[in-house]
């Protein structure tokens, strides 16, 4: 015997499974959203909520004006975790289980009886674990997968169709449990076929002149009579190992500590299975701390994107040691989780002629070096370690960081003309103008105010108007200043949102 | 003093981000003497830009920015008449010769022959001397200058200088500068404007990602640099170029070498062929007389002297070629079996009437002239004639352009702009919404005829589920209320067509349209009016195409001879039908406001049709004329003048003016106006945009009233009177030139009802409502019409006879089946009968799957298989297999169709599948299955609510056709419900709107609660409670009246 174990408004359940208060929500309008911050729409609402009238597709805020509703946003990861334990819970009924779809597992309980029980035995201890999981389900057992898959999604709790029962009892479901493909669902509505009773009833020849194979695999799945042997999911290939401190810790050599061990563990599992690594995750749960209102889990989070697969615990630990010495972490750390994504080891060899560049692991860890020196953002969010890249504005000086690769970019083929050197202060210094008739006329340079000679400018640029933070304008000036030493020229320029005043650099 | 002499306006497209009329208002502004136009490739917004000129009272300079092929946009300035023409020749010749309608690449050399009276600047960065520094440096920018002074001549190349703080500019003009001197070129400072204001930078950025298809995250570089091609008042630009003053002196110098203006367009109206030894006024008047001895008779006295008057204003006015030249186009039309018919002021006229390009007696009618030509207004004549829509309206156009010439005549152009949806759904795509957000926001934006207060872009996106507190939602909508009204594209006019003696193109570029064949000018029908370019309007009116098609029909199937000319008047049938308001399908007075109104005026005559078609518009609404106008009708209030001197001017509509012609008459005799005076006030009050001559005009009026003794109070009446038209009324020859329209569409549908519904469906779309509530209504005056059936329908529905004339429905109903397919089925079909669907299948391999299932679910395949017939289900099972074709071995081996072993289609299902697939049914109305249940349930049927009397509470159900909410109703909504006995009239309250929305809007089948209003016969249900009513899932569709 076969059963589905099927999860209806999966990803609504998935994001509540593991809240405390998951049961109180039930009677409650709960959905789940998706999509851009400025656009969330639901993508899956829970029984109550469709009785409130929202449907999926609706924006937030249509969903909100039906009434009072909870909604969450969407996390695949959720979904995963969710799938997991829903084949965890199916494992451990039987070994032989089939992720069939998400939200969706088909266990083959063959042999069993003698643990479990006749299939309605089973069937009720598998709705009790998987309360344990978080999980509200439909279950279907019948003699064939498709029959069980079909009947627990068309029908709520538990069913059980005894073997020559199948297409009689099947014959009431609407067709649309079958899912078939959009061009066959819109032929079998015009025939007039609404559910699996009457598609059973066609006579197969005439419809595989008609509907062709497709036809004839969904009249069997109707029928009851579909055959196939289940696609058995292998254990799980997620390297992921976890720790739970007893008492919260608060030094970092006390993680790390732990740290070590968990690397070590991976990259044993890993190299076990020829496997290396190309991105380390970790996760750390901080201590709850309680709130005006709420108690909340806090998450520290960091992902490691490696530059090669690799699977040397020595650097790794290295690697993450170097970048967590400049973490501050809000709270003492309660658990920490952290994985690893596994990928084929590099197997190709540097080339004969290939310039010579450092090693990729020693890169690395020079990399995060320096990171734990700057931090790895600045004040404007930009990330301080990599290789600078013009950016396409008409901002002066406006770049991005990129992730720093060693292979030589292609030389610029324009010779660079300029003859006028100008060098940078980074950052700017801040001054005060003196202006006169619209014209800079003094310049406070250090402690002296100097006078302004002669001035081209304004050179004025804005942009980004349509983005609060983003948006900037200033008017630069090109002044030559009366200094102890003779004459200097400079840049000045006028930062139109901050109303300042700044020296950009000086010309040689 | 500085002017500012290169400006670009919106009219660039997605290059200019202002109005040519705020660019002009912001000049007036700065006092600036005059400013110059040089739009891309044309001169779209020279009309606008002269017309707010003129009042600002500045001069309007006129030029272009032309492409080039490797030398970018050259600007050019109009000194003279002749330059004008240069460049607009040289426009159209460019614009005629590219293949994509925006395409313009105009070769250096063909400047050459067309220099004359232009002046030539250097441009910006994308003009030829930037692109030659950046070529080749000053060498290749020497050359330029060069070959630019060889074109134009050494006096006419400006050495052009714009700052907008931007160092590459700066080196660019020092090297500029350097030149000029070099060259003995003179130096011109401008800013190079692309809007008027420094905020407006934002609109030129949102054009900028809308022409390079990207968004503003990612547009980088293809934005502006900065906000600086703004107006700059003269003072700001005198202090930007202190150090080159001459470059600022130099503009003043050069606009006062530009001495042309729009005014002197040189325009000529085509001179008309006449034998030797005739002039065309000699001609004009023997084709006038011969007319008038026809029309006329006899020719009476009255008839003379107004003929002879006509006669000589147009020889005074040098008018008789225009008259000419539009009974030439008559003379076509009834040569070639064209119905046509003057309508508008045209109508007034009895010259017209004699040459026969209006149907209506002027004379007769006591008609005014001077509403259509008067000496004093220096305008010309506005002839509009209408033709049946379609190929023979395309007959006439091609008619004129062979005529005068792909140069000589044109269509006058349309100017789009963006509105509420297109300005949501450009402005969405640079935000970066996905296409899913903007089709959700534009199916908000509300296109309801009347607003309210909640009609604007805020509750719009509200409504559609987005977050104004959002930054970017917020900058979104901001956007989008920018864009509002500027220019989007150009396209073509429905019908106005512009003449011009000699090339038109040396009056306005000319352009190719997206229609092959078509020619446009690059101005709207209001721009050519107001630099006064005669235009005849060939409009197609979708009701002149029914009365041809209906008068062959008639031909064909009753054998009986139509003649519109000599229809039977005052026929008491035809009036019966009217004044019962039962007109659906009739012309002009079909809609729910002349149905309510109908019973009231009960027309009996022609002249009530003419008061009826005049009294259901904004102006007498507004101006509270239609309600004791009608009260008077029936009696119900005394006929009163505002004075006494009104009499003869008001007495034909019992004392309330319903036409412009009595606005005329009204100014005439109560402030002595003269005829050209008082069209001059018509014209005032019709233009929303010049509130300064209203009141000028106003302040006359009352000076000549209280000169004629009229008191005060009676003053204010008059004034009311006349200013209500502002919101627009009909002339009398207007209203007489449609009523005679309406009067045969109704004499055509009470006698010959098969023909008529035949001929109404094959032009459908037209009129006001859905070819599901004409089938219906068609069959409730009993008419039987049959389901459409591919074993003899043809394209077009057709009449079939058996006991009576039946209707037939074509396979132009089947949603989706092409023209051409349906043609190639009939042809197959006159060949040889179809023996079964696999048969009807091979035969005809232009009919797709999704043809066959259509034609399968509509019934349409029922009798394929000649005296067996399937049901609908059985056909579909046979389609199935018949497109899924065999081998060729076993093509020609036709098999019978066989029953399947589908159950058969219920009435509810064949319902759905007769609205999904055709829109509509010929089946017994939805509403019909549940009567028995409705009337159960309490609910009135529409003829029996038609019976109760006011102040009833009932309750009625029905189909929603059409939901109306116009302007002059304060906000109400009326909603039309149809069942199986007929329609009947909801009105919906604004508070009682606002709370049931969704089934106000949405719903197709409603159940209404309300209170009865019955007023003289006319009965409406005035709404206190809405819900849904789940009669059927067919997929019925109202008219919603936007």
């Amino acid at each position: 015997m076969f059963t589905c174990l099927y999860v209806p408004d999966f990803p609504t359940q998935a994001a509540w499974r593991c809240e405390p208060s998951r049961q109180s929500l039930a009677q409650s309008a709960v959905v789940v959203v998706d999509g851009p911050s400025s656009l969330l729409r639901v993508i899956s609402v829970n029984t109550k909520g469709r009785h409130a009238g929202i449907v999926i597709g609706m924006t937030k805020l249509q969903a909100e004006s039906c009434g009072p509703v909870i909604t969450k946003k969407r996390k695949m990861q959720n979904e995963d975790s969710a799938q997991s334990a829903l084949l965890d819970c199916a494992r451990s009924f039987s070994p032989r289980v089939e992720s069939t779809a998400p939200g969706t597992v088909i266990l083959d309980l063959e042999g069993t009886e003698r643990l479990f029980g006749s299939p309605q035995n089973a069937a009720t201890q598998i709705t009790e674990k998987s309360r344990e999981f978080g999980f509200d389900l439909n279950i279907a057992v019948a003699t064939n997968p498709d029959t069980s898959l079909c009947a627990a999604r068309g029908w709520n709790g538990i069913t059980v169709i005894s073997a020559g029962e199948e297409s009689r009892r099947l014959a009431p479901l609407p067709i649309y449990v079958l899912a078939p493909s959009p061009e066959i669902i819109d032929t079998l509505n015009a025939w007039g076929i609404r559910n699996f009773g009457s598609l059973a009833q066609l006579p197969p020849i005439s419809l595989v002149e008609r509907l062709g194979q497709p036809g004839l695999q969904l009249q069997r799945l109707a029928r009851g009579e579909s055959v196939r042997t289940l696609a058995v999911v292998e254990p799980a290939t997620d390297f992921v190992e976890s720790f739970e401190f007893d008492d919260p810790v608060e030094t970092l050599e006390s993680l790390t500590f732990i740290l070590n061990r968990l690397v070590l563990q991976l990259c044993a599992r890993l190299t076990s299975r020829a496997l290396a690594m190309d991105e380390l995750r970790l996760c750390l749960e901080l201590e709850t701390r309680q709130r005006l209102t709420e108690a909340k889990n806090e998450l520290f989070e960091r992902v490691w994107k490696l530059p090669l697969p690799m699977a040397d615990a020595k650097v790794l630990v290295r690697l993450t040691s170097l970048d967590l010495d400049s973490c501050v972490f809000a709270a003492p750390i309660k658990k920490i989780t952290l994985e690893a994504v596994p990928a084929k080891p590099r197997s190709s060899q540097g080339g004969l002629f290939a310039p010579v560049s450092p090693q990729a692991e020693q890169l690395e860890i020079t990399l995060a070096r320096i990171r734990s020196v700057v931090g790895s953002i600045d004040e404007s969010g930009i990330a301080s370690v990599g290789s600078p890249r013009v950016r396409d504005s008409h901002r002066p000086d406006s770049f991005t960081v990129e992730r720093f690769s060693s292979i030589v970019a292609s030389e610029n083929t324009n010779p660079v003309t300029t003859r006028i050197v100008l060098r940078m202060f980074r950052p700017s210094v801040e001054t005060v103008v003196e202006l006169r008739d619209a014209r800079p006329h003094s310049i406070v340079l250090g402690k002296r105010t100097l006078r302004v000679l002669a001035s081209s400018g304004p050179w004025t640029t804005s942009g980004k108007w349509w983005k609060r933070i983003a948006a900037w304008a200033r008017e630069e000036w090109d002044v030559a200043l009366k200094t102890s030493e003779g004459v200097g020229f400079y840049r000045i320029y006028s930062d139109g949102i901050r109303r300042k005043w700044f020296v950009e650099g000086m010309f040689d | 003093m500085y002017v500012e002499l290169h400006a670009r306006s919106a009219f660039s497209y997605l290059e200019g981000a202002s109005l040519p009329e705020t660019l002009a208002l912001t000049c007036a502004t700065y006092q600036m003497p005059a400013m110059a136009l040089l739009d891309r490739n044309g001169v779209y917004g020279a009309p606008r830009f002269y017309s707010q000129a003129v009042r600002s009272k500045i001069k309007a300079h006129i030029g272009a920015e032309l492409t080039t092929v490797g030398n970018g946009n050259i600007p050019v300035l109009v000194e003279s008449r002749r330059g004008y023409q240069n460049l607009c020749r040289l426009v159209t010749q460019v614009k005629l010769r590219s293949k994509k309608k925006a395409a313009f690449s105009a070769e250096i050399t063909e400047f050459q022959g067309h220099a004359e009276g232009l002046i030539c600047l250097t441009g910006d960065e994308h003009g030829p001397l930037a692109i030659a520094l950046k070529r080749g440096g000053t060498q290749e920018a020497r050359l330029c200058l060069s070959q630019l002074i060889s074109v134009f001549g050494v006096h006419n190349v400006y050495v052009e200088l714009q700052r907008h703080g931007n160092r590459h500019q700066e080196s660019r003009n020092q090297a500029a500068h350097a030149l000029a001197n070099e060259l003995r070129l003179p130096l011109l400072a401008t800013n190079g404007v692309c809007y008027a204001t420094k905020k407006d930078r934002r609109v030129a950025d949102v054009f900028a990602c809308v022409k390079n298809k990207c968004q503003l995250d990612t547009a980088g570089r293809l934005l502006s640099q900065n906000s600086q091609r703004y107006v700059r008042s003269p003072e700001e630009m005198t202090r930007l170029f202190a150090d080159i003053p001459d470059a600022i002196e130099n503009t003043a110098e050069l606009s006062s070498r530009l001495d042309f203006t729009l005014k002197n367009l040189g325009y000529e109206f085509p001179r008309y062929p006449v034998p030797d030894g005739e002039t065309m006024d000699s001609f004009l008047s023997k084709r006038v007389w011969e007319g008038a001895r026809n029309r006329y008779r006899p020719v009476t006295e009255v008839v003379r002297k107004q003929l002879e008057r006509e006669l000589k204003l147009i020889e005074k006015l040098k008018l008789p070629g225009y008259f000419l030249i539009v009974w030439d186009i008559i003379r076509f039309c009834c040569h070639n079996n064209i119905l046509v018919q003057g309508r508008g002021s045209a109508a007034n006229s009895a010259v017209c009437y004699s040459l026969g390009i209006t149907a209506i007696d002027p004379i007769g009618m006591d008609l005014l002239f001077e509403r259509f030509l008067s000496e004093e207004r220096g305008e010309w004549p506005d002839i509009d004639l209408d033709l049946p829509s379609g190929e023979e309206r395309e007959k006439v156009i091609q008619y004129v352009y062979q005529r005068y010439g792909e140069r000589g005549a044109a269509m006058t152009a349309n100017v789009c702009t963006y509105r509420g949806r297109s300005a949501a759904r450009e402005v969405g795509k640079v935000f970066g919404f996905d296409t899913e957000t903007l089709s959700r926001l534009s199916a908000f934006v509300g296109s309801w005829e009347w607003r309210g207060p909640d009609d604007n872009f805020q509750s719009y996106f509200t409504n559609a589920g987005l977050d104004l507190t959002n930054e970017r939602i917020s900058k979104y909508l901001q956007m989008c209320l920018a864009l509002q009204d500027l220019p989007r594209h150009l396209s073509q006019h429905s019908g106005g067509m512009v003449i011009c003696q000699g090339q038109l193109d040396s009056v306005v570029p000319l352009e190719p349209a997206t229609m092959p064949g078509r020619v446009v000018v690059q101005w709207d029908k209001d721009d050519c009016a107001d630099l006064g370019i005669v235009k005849v309007d060939l409009l197609g009116l979708g009701m002149m195409a029914v009365l041809k098609d209906s008068i062959g029909l008639i031909r064909d199937h009753y054998q009986h001879e139509v003649d519109l000319a000599h229809l039977p008047q005052n026929c008491p049938d035809v009036y019966d039908t009217i004044r019962t308001a039962d007109t659906i399908g009739m012309f002009q007075i079909e809609s729910g406001a002349q149905m309510a109104s109908l019973p009231r005026n009960n027309p009996t005559r022609f002249y009530d049709l003419v008061t009826q078609v005049a009294l259901i518009r904004p102006g007498p609404i507004t101006g509270e004329m239609t309600s004791p106008y009608l009260k008077r009708r029936q009696g119900k209030e005394p006929v009163t003048y505002p004075h006494e001197s009104l009499i003869p001017v008001l007495k034909r509509t019992l004392g309330v003016p319903l036409f412009q012609e009595q606005l005329l008459k009204l100014a005439m005799v109560c402030a002595n106006f003269t005829g050209g005076e008082a069209e001059e006030l018509r014209r005032a009050l019709g233009s929303k945009r010049s509130q300064q001559r209203m009141r000028e005009i106003e302040i006359k009026l009352r000076a000549g009233m209280t000169k004629n003794g009229i008191p005060p109070t009676t003053q204010d009446q008059i004034v009311k009177f006349i200013s209500s038209f502002a919101l627009y009324g009909f002339p009398e020859s207007h209203a007489a030139s449609f009523a005679l329209i309406a009067y045969a569409s109704a004499f055509l549908k009470v006698r010959y009802i098969a023909a008529f519904t035949a001929a109404l469906l094959n032009n459908y779309p037209m009129g006001f409502y859905q070819p599901a509530t004409i089938v219906k209504d068609a069959q409730r005056h009993g008419l039987r019409a049959r389901p459409i059936d591919v074993t003899c329908s043809d394209w077009n529905c057709s009449l079939e006879h058996g006991d009576q004339i039946m209707l037939r429905m074509g396979l132009r109903y089947v949603r989706g089946l092409s023209q051409s397919t349906a043609d190639a089925l009939v042809q197959e079909r006159s060949c040889n009968p179809f023996v079964s669907i696999a048969d009807l299948t091979r035969r005809v391999p232009q009919l797709s799957k999704a043809n066959l299932t259509m034609l399968g679910q509509i019934g349409a395949l029922n009798n394929v298989s000649g005296a067996r017939s399937l049901h609908r289900r059985d056909a579909l099972w046979q389609a199935e297999m018949a497109v899924r074709r065999v081998g060729p071995l076993l093509e020609s081996i036709v098999e019978k169709d066989a029953p399947s072993p589908l159950r058969k289609m219920d009435v509810e299902e064949r319902l759905v599948a007769d609205y999904h697939g055709t829109g509509l049914t010929v089946g017994p109305h939805p509403i019909a299955y549940r009567r028995a249940e409705l009337q159960q349930r309490g609910i009135k049927s529409a003829s029996e609510l038609a019976g109760l009397p006011d102040g009833r509470p009932a309750v009625t159900a029905g189909c929603v056709i059409v939901r109306q909410r116009p302007g002059t109703a304060k906000g109400l909504i009326f909603m039309t419900l149809e069942d199986e006995t007929g329609t009947s009239r909801v009105i919906v309250k604004p508070d009682f709107y606002d709370r049931n929305r969704n089934a106000v809007l949405h719903e197709k089948f409603v159940r209404v609660s309300g209170t009865i209003q019955n007023r003289d016969g006319v009965v409406n249900l005035v709404a206190t409670e809405i819900s849904p009513l789940a009669i059927s899932a067919a997929e019925t569709s109202s008219h919603d009246f936007h």
